[in-house]
């Protein structure tokens, strides 16, 4: 359900609110969402995109990253990391 | 002391308050997106702006400044001897709940209907909330391990140096932390998962319990000697059954259920093992 805004709540209902707030309910997560919660907050804490665009010239793959990121022909390097992308043979 | 201006971040959206509502009254209904939402919200309200009796505070320091030092001393000294700890933990947070919303009233800090009153009162009551949780399970799980027969030293919260300790306790050479609740395994700015082990807990709504459960680096799960089984986001169970090994940024974890990781600890230290180090990290 959705919650109403701050803003739009009668007092007795911002009353009701500071009531739930204060017995911690928000603290009881089932282990599914404790687990969502920790992979969203490692996401969130690392909120910086690098898109990579992965061309194929014959049997060469070629890599071209925005500017900052280091990209040489089938290899980038993020983070003092050398990453190296191959090309797998297609399987039937 | 008057206020007399509240001013929210300009980082704080009308959409980080819809989620914070959302998560303070049905947490379990959050998207993964509105879960990350929700710490750019709390880090983008600690950084609001509260002006009283001519000088401005961030909501963080007049936080620390009105409720941290009125309350939290005494109420870790009072869980910290307590014989029921669960018991005298909740009967405080709701005392002092109530204390912050009288003195809200008393001091003229809340304006009917203003919602950047609002905001204030709800952030003190849910970092007081938060606090008073947190330690609370914290000081029942030392006692626990103590009780157990674990060998561990730990940190006094009741001193105020100690309380900031990078780590809640040790056994051997791994430090540990206690976490009430997932929403503090990480900050925006620490570093992942720095910790050797980690004791939380999370709740089963159909038999309406928590149950406590570690989460810990493999190497130090192959050092106790534990089996485990393979799981992966987001196909997480209700209930923590068996000990479940998972990737997260970019470290192998386990996690497991926190009396079978606690008799593992205790065979292994009654084995004489003593707890290495993160060098056989593989």
């Amino acid at each position: 359900m959705e919650a109403k805004p701050l803003g739009d709540m009668s007092e007795h209902e911002f009353a009701a609110l500071l009531d739930t707030i204060s017995e911690g309910e928000f603290d009881n997560l089932s282990l599914p969402s404790f687990m969502d919660t920790l992979w969203a907050l490692e996401a969130a804490r690392t909120p910086d995109v690098i898109e990579v665009t992965a061309t194929i010239e014959g049997e060469t793959l070629r890599l071209a990253a925005p500017e900052g990121v280091i990209a040489h022909g089938n290899e980038i390097i993020v983070n003092g990391k050398r990453i190296v992308v191959k090309l797998a043979e297609a399987k039937p | 002391m008057a206020i007399t201006s509240i001013q929210l971040s300009p980082a704080f959206s009308h959409e980080h308050l819809r989620v914070l509502i959302a998560y303070l009254t049905a947490p379990n209904t959050l998207s993964t997106s509105e879960r990350g939402m929700l710490l750019q919200a709390i880090d983008a309200l600690r950084d609001s702006r509260v002006t009283e009796s001519g000088h401005t505070h961030t909501f963080a320091q007049f936080y620390e400044a009105f409720v941290d030092a009125v309350y939290a001393d005494a109420f870790l000294e009072a869980i910290w001897q307590a014989g029921d700890v669960e018991a005298v933990g909740r009967q405080w947070q709701a005392e002092v709940a109530r204390a912050i919303r009288q003195q809200f009233q008393q001091q003229g800090w809340y304006q009917a209907g203003d919602v950047n009153s609002r905001v204030l009162l709800a952030f003190c009551l849910y970092w007081w909330v938060s606090f008073a949780i947190g330690y609370t399970f914290e000081v029942e799980i030392l006692r626990d391990l103590a009780q157990s027969g674990v060998s561990f030293r730990a940190h006094d919260p009741r001193q105020r140096a100690e309380r900031y300790a990078p780590a809640d306790c040790t056994i051997g050479a791994w430090t540990g932390d206690v976490k009430s609740s997932a929403y503090f395994f990480l900050t925006a700015r620490s570093a992942s998962l720095p910790h050797d082990f980690y004791v939380s807990r999370y709740y089963d709504s159909t038999a309406r319990q928590r149950h406590r459960m570690v989460i810990l680096k493999r190497y130090v799960w192959e050092q106790i000697n534990g089996e485990t089984r393979p799981v992966s986001f987001p196909h997480w169970p209700d209930l923590l059954l068996h000990p479940l090994r998972f990737a997260f940024a970019g470290q192998n974890l386990i996690a497991v259920d926190y009396e079978v990781w606690k008799e593992k600890i205790r065979q292994y230290q009654q084995r004489g093992g003593a707890a290495r180090g993160s060098e056989t990290v593989g």
